[in-house]
Formats: C-alpha cells, sequence, structure tokens
C-alpha cells in the first residue's frame, strides 16, 4: 500500500512536468506574451526592453528549465498582471472555487443518487423514462446558458436570489475567524445557490444515468437473487447488498467528478462573477500572465492527482478483494 | 429513528438560533446607498501601483487609480479640456523643453504627509526609471511621447518636466496629465510588489478594502477640496459577463456600468432603474490597408488584391462601398458619423466631408483604375483579418464590411485571428492586406490621434505605431516640422489641416467611426458621461442633491 502511493506520488511529478511543458508550450504558439504587457503605441525599443525585463527575449527552453528549477525551489515568479507572487493570487482564490466546487459535488451526488436509483428500481416505467428525459436535458443544457437563465428568472424577475456576487465562509475559516465564517454562512448560501445549481445541473444528469445503470447491471447479479431468496426485504437487497456492490463504477465516476467540476468551474465563476481560481486563470490566459497560469495548473494538477489517488484508496474500502500493489 | 431526526432538527435550530445574533456582522456584497455608489466593471485590476497604470492588459486599474491619485492637470470632461488639478498653473521655457507647473499649497497625500514638489518629480522619475521595470502607459508611452529627460524639483512647490524636444502644448499637457502624483516617502519605503497592492494616493478618495476577484471599495478623503464629491464611498465592483453586469443594473444594484451589448439597450431603458446611453467615443474604429512591401503575405503569396490597394485611387475607390450608417443603425444599434481622418471631433479637419456610400462610384473608380470586374464579376480578392469580438470593430462589422466590398467586386474574406496572434502582426506590419482596426484617441488633441504615425525622425512608415506602413511624406515632412511651430498654433494647425487632407486623399485606413460607447447610469444619479476611456464618478451625485 505503501509502496503504492509512493509509487503514485512521483508520479504526481511526471504529470506536472507534462503539464506545465504543454501550457507553457501553448502560450507561446499563440505570440509573444510580451506584447499584452506594452503599450499598444509602445515603440521597437521599448517592446524590446519590457521583453528583456520581462524574461521573453531567452530561448524558450531556457525559459522552462528555469521555471522548473525555480518551481522546485518553491518559487512561481512573479504575476506578470498583478505583479505580485503568483502562487498567492491563486491560493487566495482558492477558497471560493473550494466552496462552489465542495457545494457543487455534494449538491450533484446527494441528488444523483436517489434519481439514479429510483429510475433503477423502477426501470421500464413512467417514472424511469420521466427521470432519464430530464437526466437528457440537464446534460444538453450548457451551463453558460443555464446560469444566465437562472439569473434572468430568478434574480432579475423574481428577484428570489442574488444576481452575482460571493460571500465569503471558507476563506474566514481558514483564518480562524470562525464567527464570520458562521455569521456569514446564511448569506453565502444564498449567493451560492445559482451557482451550485448551475455547476451541478450536468454532472447530476450524467451520475444518474450512471448509477442507474450501475445499479441495473448489479441487480441481475446471482447474489442478488439470493438475498431475496433469503426472504430478505426489498430495503435490504437494495441498500446493502445491489447498492455497495453497484458503487465502484460510480465512485470511480464521482470522484472524477470533483476533479471535473474543479477545473471545470470558469464559465459558471464568470457568469456570476465568482472570484474563484476558474475565472482568474481565464483572465490570465486571456493576458498571456504565463507564472500565473502555469502556477493555477500546477495546483489544480495537484488536487486532480490526489482525487484520483483517493479514489484508488477507497476501491480498497468498498471491495476488499481488491489489492493495491 | 425518529428519535435521531429529532435530535438532528434540535441541533440544526440551536445553530441556526445560535447564529441569529451574528448576523448583523455578516459580510454581504455591496449595494447602492445614499452614501454608496456601485460601478461595475468588466476586468479587475491587477497591479495597483501609479507607475504601471494602464497599458496593454492593464487598463483597468486607470478607473479606479484616477480616483485615488491626483495629476497635475486634469484630462476634463468637455471636449478638449485639459484643467488645473494638483497644479493651478504653469510656464513653459521659450525653448519649449522645460514645462513647471505651480503647485497648489496646502496639500496632503493619503498617508498624511505634505504633498510638495518633491513628490510629483519623485512620480515622474520614477515612472521613467528603467531599473523599475514599467512598462503601463506611463513609462511604456507617455514617457516615449513627451520625450520626457527627468523632472526636477524647482521649489517646494514647482516642479519642472523635462523634455527633450518642444511640442504641441495641448498633446504634452494632456500627456503629464495622464501622470499620477504619488507619495514619495510611502513609495520609497515600500518594495514593488508591497507597491502592486498597497495604495498611498493623493487624490478624492483612499483605498478602503480591496477584496480581490470581487470588488474594491474607496472612501472619500476628507478635506480634499480641489474636486467637489459627494459620495462617501465608491465601490468598483468586477463583473466580467456583460449580461450579468447588466442584470445588476437592472435590479439597482449597480449605479455605472460602461460597456454593454447593444442588445440589451432597450431591456436597461425599460427597466425604469437605469438610462441606457450611446454617444460617440475616442476609439477610432477603421480598417486598415497593409502598405507594407515587405509584408509576408505580399511577397509569399502575391495577389492582385494586395497589389492593388498599393494604389491611391483603389484605396479611395473602396472607401465609397461601405455604408456606414447602416452599420452603425444596423449593428451597434446607434448613429454615427463617418470619420475624415484619424483625428476624432472636433480637432479633425474643418470642412472635409467624409465619404459618401456610392457603390456605383466605387465601381466606376474601381474600373478607371485598371480593375475591371472579372467573367465572374470578381476584380480582385482579398483577407480582412479580424478579431473575434463585439462592440465597434467586432466581428460582425469586419463580416458586413466584407460583404460590402464584395458586392463591388471586391471578393473579401473575414479571416479571425487570435489576439495575440493579429497584435504580433499588426505590430510587425504584417497583418493584412485589411485588418479590422481600433485604436484609442482624444478629444483634446488632435496632434495626439496623429501620432500613430509619426514623421521621418522616427521611422516614417518603419515606425512600431505605423501598423499600415503609410510612407508618405507630406505627412512625414509635415510631423517632423511640427515642434518647431509650437509658438505659433495658426501655423501649427494650419499644417495639421494639410496633413489630415493628405490623410483623406491619401487614405491608409478605410474610414469608419470613433467606436460609440454605451453606458447604463443608474436613474437615481446625476453623472456626465466621457467619450474617452475613462470614468470621472468622483463628481456623480444624486439627482436629489441637485
Amino acid at each position: 500500500m505503501h509502496k503504492y502511493i509512493i509509487r503514485r506520488l512521483l508520479l504526481t511529478v511526471i504529470v506536472i512536468i507534462g503539464v506545465t511543458f504543454l501550457t507553457f508550450i501553448s502560450i507561446h504558439l499563440s505570440g509573444d506574451p510580451t506584447l499584452f504587457y506594452i503599450s499598444e503605441r509602445a515603440s521597437r525599443e521599448e517592446r524590446l526592453e519590457a521583453q528583456r525585463r520581462l524574461g521573453f527575449d531567452r530561448p524558450l527552453p531556457e525559459q522552462y528549465i528555469s521555471f522548473l528549477v525555480n518551481l522546485a525551489r518553491g518559487d512561481t515568479g512573479n504575476s506578470l498582471l498583478h505583479r505580485v507572487p503568483a502562487f498567492g493570487v491563486v491560493m487566495e482564490r482558492m477558497p471560493a472555487t473550494l466552496e462552489l466546487t465542495i457545494c457543487g459535488f455534494v449538491f450533484s451526488t446527494v441528488v444523483a443518487f436517489p434519481i439514479g436509483f429510483v429510475a433503477a428500481t423502477k426501470r421500464g416505467t413512467m417514472t424511469d423514462g420521466t427521470l432519464m428525459l430530464a437526466a437528457m436535458f440537464g446534460q444538453s443544457m450548457p451551463s453558460f446558458w443555464l446560469g444566465l437563465m437562472f439569473i434572468l428568472f430568478f434574480g432579475v424577475t423574481l428577484r428570489w436570489m442574488p444576481v452575482s456576487g460571493h460571500v465569503p465562509f471558507i476563506k474566514p475559516l481558514l483564518e480562524g475567524n470562525t464567527a464570520e465564517a458562521f455569521a456569514n454562512l446564511p448569506n453565502a448560501l444564498r449567493y451560492l445557490a445559482m451557482p451550485v445549481v448551475t455547476v451541478s445541473v450536468f454532472s447530476i444528469a450524467r451520475n444518474s444515468r450512471l448509477i442507474r445503470s450501475a445499479v441495473l447491471e448489479v441487480l441481475r447479479q446471482d447474489y442478488v437473487v439470493t438475498a431475496r431468496s433469503k426472504g430478505l426485504t426489498e430495503r435490504t437487497v437494495l441498500v446493502r447488498h445491489a447498492f455497495r456492490n453497484a458503487l465502484i463504477p460510480i465512485v470511480t465516476v464521482i470522484g472524477l467528478q470533483f476533479a471535473f467540476l474543479l477545473s471545470g468551474v470558469i464559465v459558471t465563476e464568470t457568469v456570476f462573477s465568482w472570484p474563484g481560481v476558474g475565472r482568474l486563470v481565464f483572465d490570465a490566459i486571456n493576458n498571456r500572465d504565463l507564472p500565473l497560469v502555469q502556477t493555477a495548473v500546477v495546483l489544480l494538477a495537484i488536487l486532480f492527482v490526489f482525487t484520483n489517488l483517493i479514489i484508488d484508496l477507497l476501491y480498497g474500502v468498498l471491495d476488499p478483494r481488491i489489492r493495491l500493489e | 429513528m425518529k428519535l435521531k431526526a429529532t435530535l438532528i432538527f434540535s441541533l440544526l435550530l440551536i445553530l441556526v438560533l445560535g447564529l441569529s445574533p451574528m448576523m448583523s456582522t455578516a459580510q454581504t456584497v455591496p449595494t447602492p446607498d445614499e452614501d454608496t455608489m456601485v460601478v461595475a466593471i468588466g476586468g479587475e485590476p491587477g497591479s495597483m501601483d501609479p507607475s504601471q497604470v494602464g497599458g496593454a492588459t492593464g487598463g483597468i486599474n486607470f478607473y479606479i487609480l484616477w480616483h485615488l491619485f491626483g495629476t497635475l492637470y486634469e484630462l476634463g470632461q468637455a471636449d478638449g479640456a485639459i484643467d488645473p488639478y494638483l497644479a493651478h498653473s504653469f510656464t513653459v521655457s521659450e525653448d519649449g523643453t522645460e514645462w513647471t507647473f505651480h503647485m497648489h499649497e496646502g496639500l496632503t497625500c493619503h498617508d498624511g504627509e505634505p504633498l510638495t514638489a518633491e513628490d510629483a518629480a519623485y512620480s515622474f522619475n520614477r515612472m521613467a526609471d528603467p531599473a523599475n521595470g514599467f512598462t503601463g502607459n506611463s513609462a511604456g508611452f507617455v514617457n516615449s511621447s513627451i520625450g520626457f529627460v527627468e523632472a526636477r524639483v524647482d521649489g517646494e512647490l514647482d516642479v519642472t518636466i523635462i523634455a527633450n524636444k518642444p511640442q504641441n502644448r495641448a498633446m504634452r499637457l494632456g500627456l503629464i496629465s495622464e501622470v499620477m502624483i504619488h507619495c514619495k516617502d510611502s513609495y520609497e519605503a515600500m518594495t514593488m510588489e508591497e507597491a502592486a497592492r498597497n495604495v498611498v494616493g493623493s487624490g478624492p478618495y483612499a483605498m478602503g478594502e480591496w477584496v480581490p476577484g470581487e470588488y474594491m471599495r474607496i472612501d472619500r478623503v476628507e478635506g480634499f477640496d480641489l474636486r467637489n464629491t459627494y459620495f462617501d464611498e465608491i465601490v468598483w465592483r468586477f463583473i466580467p459577463e456583460p449580461s450579468t453586469a447588466v442584470a445588476e443594473v437592472i435590479t439597482g444594484n449597480v449605479d455605472i456600468l460602461k460597456g454593454f451589448p447593444a442588445t440589451q439597450f432597450n431591456a436597461i431603458n425599460n427597466s425604469g432603474v437605469a438610462e441606457a446611453r450611446s454617444y460617440p467615443g475616442t476609439t477610432r474604429i477603421y480598417v486598415g490597408f497593409q502598405l507594407n512591401p515587405d509584408a509576408g503575405f505580399r511577397v509569399d503569396m502575391p495577389s492582385l488584391g494586395a497589389d492593388a490597394i498599393m494604389e491611391t485611387d483603389v484605396r479611395v475607390a473602396l472607401q465609397y462601398a461601405v455604408d456606414v450608417h447602416a452599420i452603425c443603425e444596423n449593428l451597434l444599434l446607434t448613429t454615427c458619423q463617418r470619420a475624415t481622418s484619424l483625428v476624432n471631433r472636433p480637432n479633425n479637419h474643418p470642412t472635409l466631408e467624409p465619404y459618401p456610400y456610392d457603390p456605383m462610384k466605387a465601381e466606376e473608380l474601381l474600373d478607371a483604375a485598371g480593375y475591371p470586374r472579372g467573367d465572374d464579376g470578381v476584380r480582385f480578392s482579398l483577407d480582412l483579418k479580424a478579431r473575434r469580438t463585439t462592440g465597434a470593430g467586432g466581428s460582425d462589422v469586419s463580416l458586413a464590411i466584407a460583404q460590402f466590398l464584395t458586392d463591388i467586386g471586391v471578393q473579401t474574406e473575414v479571416v479571425f485571428l487570435e489576439s495575440a496572434d493579429f497584435r504580433e502582426q499588426l505590430i510587425f506590419h504584417q497583418l493584412g492586406p485589411l485588418y479590422m482596426g481600433g485604436t484609442g484617441g482624444s478629444k483634446w488633441s488632435a496632434q495626439y490621434d496623429m501620432a500613430d504615425i509619426p514623421g521621418h525622425l522616427a521611422g516614417c512608415a518603419e515606425a512600431e505605431t505605423n501598423y499600415t506602413h503609410w510612407n508618405n511624406d507630406v505627412w512625414c515632412d509635415g510631423w517632423d516640422a511640427l515642434p518647431a511651430l509650437t509658438g505659433d498654433p495658426e501655423a501649427e494647425r494650419a499644417l495639421e489641416i494639410a496633413m489630415l487632407e493628405e490623410f483623406y486623399n491619401d487614405p491608409p485606413w478605410l474610414m469608419l467611426y470613433a467606436g460609440p460607447r454605451l453606458e447604463a447610469v443608474s436613474n437615481r444619479l446625476d453623472y456626465k458621461s466621457r467619450a474617452d476611456f475613462f470614468i470621472t464618478a468622483y463628481d456623480a451625485k444624486l439627482k436629489d442633491d441637485m
């Protein structure tokens, strides 16, 4: 087990080098970032001087190796736009993204499970058809459009919900201001409601379909028939025997769902003016703020890899037959 | 089971009741009230260092810093106005290179220290010091545009800005008015990183609270009497999605929003909460003719179209092909006046009439120039390079122009480029044969607008900002002669007018319009919209105050 974890952590390093390399190349393929940091009326000399100051006059391999060396030292450089350490800029946005991602993850999981389970146990009925039709709609709706519709309906027309913005909960909590965090909680939840639903709809739809098919698969197994023939109640058969065995494929997808939500909240954060990492990265890419993009990518990659690691470890818990070596 | 549920419910109830007393201290998103004005802006400021203001990406910080820092003079709201601010007057040396500004007495920095000529000189020298590595508007544009040499303290309240050349007065004064005066003691004590996050200003408002990614609140400075201010707090909310910002305006959560999709004009006006305004801005929108004989598309893939636009007659003919008014009315949902040159009103040529929309004439001129329609109805083909954007120089405008040109037999295809590619090709004079251009301008100086195309001394066609690589001796000689005429405004203006005529008759641009600006303003506010890039929120007031 320990060897497995160490091996996975070493693989993380390779993954991080890979993603930083791809990010670096893609940013540079789209032109010289210096051009974004000089006045549109800058002269040739001023441009060259700015290029030198920003370090973009050096050969690309040298720039990249220099980045990796600094990264190993824990220095990801200064954001070109903010002119402060990029790591700090990303970290001050991380709590907001975690709020949205965690709530989206919990909400989508809590809603998807009963939908998928009910649809599976009522297979072929109108309930099953209705739920799966709704799921198909959920998967088809772009979150950008859905977010704007929520704003229009609940924010502008009904005035039930705030249109956009954010009230922090995790940040004061991390800073040790528990009282402030809990005082903020009611408002934080109000501001979270529409973004969370927006970011979750796709996940709910996908997960409920997956849960349905996983449960259906298990219900066909001999041990379920055996459980029923032993005279167990239907509830016990479903919850204790079918559900647990259906969990492995579900956990795989739902676990990845967390990482997907984490990296996929860009649109939702933009629509709802949510001050998270997604929006920050989006702006940083538009501004070719290479250090900031690289820092965010590294942190997100680490989170992604760790999520995968936790999923793998969960396999062993769910099914003792699985050994991680 | 029931006991468990009751227990959980009770715990939740206790938690909620327990939280109630704390609700009064809960944070929320700032909204307008009688003491607070909320302005929505599309991005968020990067560095808040006053020497790093503006530049290609950081322009958004201009809006806010404009309220936190004073300038020696201020770009006024009326056309052409440049008003005294921290300085009450200035004198110019005989040779026009030394400008001495006389500052008001009794000014203070937000750190409580007196604001004197020493601070003003420090601000100029700091932004120009290469060791500081600034790339913003002051260091990257103002510095070179005025030929800045150094700033000198000539007395407690007298600061002299020394340049290496004489220059049109309005232009130099306007450029100097873009440099924010900051306080020497505080900024000397800060590292560059600290200066990017901490503001010690000299203007009517001081930094209150900055919540990254969300908003910045600035608080009125008591005792600052160089300008009237009406709100105790101004909150700048960072709302990247225009539709969301419009929704916030309609729900009364935002007082001022500069820039929104034209399609939402009526939605704002019909809300009964805010007014949607449309007015000519200062950004000059045009289609550039790339005239660089060594441009890659011309050398590597020679084409009839790329050669044709090198001829003045062809470029004039194409002016008649585009119905600018139709574009404004149908795509930008506003009216606009067609430009006659690169200079904005009121400093443009006083008598030149804009080219009218006359496709028949365009066809006649192209026939006469030796480019008749072929059997397929095509005279020649061109690519129009553009960015995928919205607004005055947006994608739909590019597509409309391509259609107008195609209608007269100039088969034009719009090629959309990624923003960085577009900018790189533009700067290296490789963008074309046609490109959709937009460049900032002013209302206060013809020469500021004309500076895009400098004279021979700065390279003329080769100059980096002469994006079309236009090589016209009348213009370039004229530009070089202008500094010598600064003491004779009439002669200076006569030369400007001659140069603008040359631009009209040998056009490097297919002239369009000054990009309309759209602004939503709450009905509760008495607020003057500005044509240029800035927002002067400090002098907005509640209508009841009138």
